[in-house]
């Protein structure tokens, strides 16, 4: 309805959004583009000469390849860990005749209204030696040590997933309140079990929102930095703390600027190959 | 033999009774129209036999097996939604093929089916589309294919044609009959359009808050109602509230407002107090067609392309008349003797109805 209402609007008009949109422009020019040029830059050069020794020494270092590696298999576990333990949540919030969704909400959305730091701390907390977890597990007789999962790659999991939960909640919950309530009742009146009506109804078409939430959840855990820094640390390094390492304390411009455009590079790749997956036309639109 | 039997049904919402005391039979193969204005309860009676919703009394039984316990997905009834509620995400064929899927027929069978059902609702080829490729009334004709391929023991249909214009309305009320005929399962058709009613099924049963008003064939509403509600839901515009005066072999006649009318013989003794409906296109305005006669004058004229509508003022009161076009346009202010036939004169129950 914009579109249309902006295509039949004057000439004028149109040169007037156009105007409107400069300062955004060009503050995206000046803070985002120049930058990543300069990025771009750094990361082929050495010396003012061209090169690729940045990159050269990133893949023959087996450690580098190591953190890659980590990074790559931890944002995919986050994204699914994020998926199952959100789409149930989704249901809930997507569902009107549910009370108390506006409490759930609070709850889903409450990660975000907390400092990184602070929440990171809480984890510490209660992942830490002697920390809550340690002693519920101690006290249940489940376990006879102190079990220690700080500066493990199960922290960086748990505290990442309970950040970005939101976003996938968010998503799935979208495309699930889009769905017809009475497409659920016509495939219950055709003869589909609840659990059948939901593998092929419900499930397929809230796809869309599965997929927007995957991916923000994918690209924001790929490079997320303070959460697996806290609870990470040098132990368990993932991708954004090596850009900061070579940045930041070994100021490395150029390594730093190539490891961060191998990471844009490899979650740009996943970007795109997860919306051929499951976009139109896609292997999997095909099953559907 | 009974098929479907509907015994003392009841449901309340709180304080609030939805329906109450519905019983009523239906023969297989029948199609039987629940027709009401909205909030009657016909929708709250289609979702009861559904089994969507519990009832707090009363039985349903389907060739003389009980429901009430049974969960909708077993009941073996197809319902059609009034937005057709069509998945998205699958073609024509897999809309249709779904209930079979869940039914566990194999897919040769399916396949074979899916086809005929086609068939039957003029869809053929177009088995690759998607509900969103469809126009309404095709969207119309895979939900009610979808409904009739797994051979239910009941079909329930929503408000079917509501979403549809009116000129295709007409054209599919036409079709679907035709297409359910021939499919020859037993039907109820939730719909607030009387004229729809009387064209899609063999019987009508009237809703009126939460009773049934009378229930028979559209014959029988149309010309023989028993009730106020049912005449005045029926159309019949000339409801004139009187007393019987005298009654004799065959016939009655009823003291209202305009004169003295003679009716058909009905229920009600000499002295009750009683309505006498008379529909609009019975009148005729040149005082030629005999029993009752009264003088008046036209006030208002409407014209309707099939009729004038016209509002004569007589005897007191404003009697609407329907005169068939093509004639002369009648004039405001003319004088006519309007006349009707005593066996277009009905006495219903209630009186002190007003004229509407």
């Amino acid at each position: 309805m914009t579109a249309v209402a902006i295509a039949a609007a004057p000439r004028g008009w149109r040169a007037g959004i156009g105007l409107l949109l400069l300062p955004v422009v060009a503050f995206y020019v000046v803070m985002f583009v120049w930058p990543s040029l300069n990025v771009l830059w750094l990361s082929i050069t050495h010396d003012q000469h061209l090169t690729l020794s940045s990159y050269i020494a990133f893949f023959s270092d087996p450690f580098s390849r190591t953190v890659l590696l980590r990074t790559v298999r931890l944002a995919l576990l986050i994204t699914v860990a994020a998926l199952v333990v959100a789409y149930p949540i989704a249901l809930y919030l997507a569902d009107p005749e549910r009370r108390g969704r506006g409490i759930v909400t609070f709850v889903v959305l409450a990660p975000l209204l907390v400092s990184a730091v602070v929440r990171a701390y809480g984890w510490i907390i209660i992942l830490g030696p002697n920390g809550l977890l340690s002693d519920l597990l101690l006290d249940l007789h489940l376990t006879s040590k102190p079990t220690y999962l700080l500066f493990s790659e199960s922290a960086i999991v748990i505290a990442v997933t309970h950040v970005y939960l939101p976003f996938m909640v968010l998503a799935i919950a979208g495309s699930l309140q889009q769905i017809d309530p009475a497409l659920g009742r016509a495939a219950r009146n055709l003869g589909a079990s609840s659990w059948r009506a939901f593998f092929r109804v419900t499930l397929p078409l809230s796809l869309p929102g599965i997929t927007a939430g995957s991916l923000i959840v994918f690209c924001l855990s790929a490079s997320a930095f303070v959460t697996p820094t806290l609870l990470g640390g040098s132990r368990v390094p993932m991708m954004a703390y090596l850009v900061y390492n070579q940045g930041i304390l070994l100021l490395d411009w150029h390594m730093a600027s190539a490891i961060a455009l191998i990471l844009l590079v490899v979650t740009a790749g996943v970007t795109l190959l997860y919306s051929w997956l499951t976009g139109r036309g896609g292997p999997v639109e095909a099953v559907r | 033999m009974a098929y479907l039997e509907i015994e003392q049904l009841a449901k309340s919402y709180g304080a609030a009774r939805a329906l109450q005391g519905v019983s009523f039979t239906a023969g297989q193969g029948e199609i039987v129209a629940l027709l009401g204005p909205s909030g009657c309860g016909k929708t709250t009676l289609l979702n009861l036999i559904a089994g969507f919703i519990a009832p707090d009394a009363g039985t349903i039984r389907v060739g003389g097996r009980l429901m009430n316990a049974v969960p909708p997905h077993q009941r073996d009834m197809a319902m059609g939604f009034q937005n057709y509620a069509l998945f998205p995400h699958l073609d024509v064929a897999r809309n249709v093929a779904f209930g079979l899927e869940m039914r566990g027929i194999a897919k040769p069978e399916r396949a074979r089916r899916v086809t005929e059902a086609l068939e039957l609702v003029h869809l053929a080829g177009l088995e690759d589309r998607y509900p969103r490729q469809l126009s309404g009334g095709q969207q119309q004709r895979v939900a009610l294919a979808r409904a009739l391929v797994v051979r239910p023991s009941l079909l329930l249909l929503d408000e079917p044609l509501s979403n549809l214009d009116t000129l295709l309305r007409k054209t599919m009320r036409n079709d679907m009959r035709e297409i359910l005929r021939r499919a020859g399962t037993t039907v109820l058709i939730v719909t607030h359009d009387q004229e729809e009613a009387l064209v899609m099924s063999d019987r009508i049963l009237l809703l009126a808050n939460g009773v049934i008003e009378q229930m028979g064939t559209p014959e029988d509403l149309f010309e023989r109602p028993r009730t106020v509600f049912a005449a005045h839901f029926m159309d019949t515009a000339n409801l004139i509230a009187g007393r019987i005066s005298r009654a004799d072999n065959g016939c009655v006649e009823v003291e209202t407002g305009v004169g003295a009318l003679t009716a058909e013989r009905c229920g009600a003794a000499v002295g009750a107090d009683v309505t006498v409906a008379i529909r609009p296109e019975r009148i005729r305005l040149d005082g030629a067609a005999g029993d009752n006669r009264i003088d008046g004058v036209v006030r208002t004229v409407n014209y309707l392309g099939t009729a004038y509508r016209l509002e004569v003022e007589a005897g007191g009161t404003t009697v609407v008349v329907a005169a068939s076009a093509g004639g002369a346009r009648p004039q405001t202010g003319q004088r006519v003797s309007l006349s009707w036939r005593r066996c277009d004169t009905r006495v219903v129950e209630g009186g002190g109805a007003a004229s509407q």
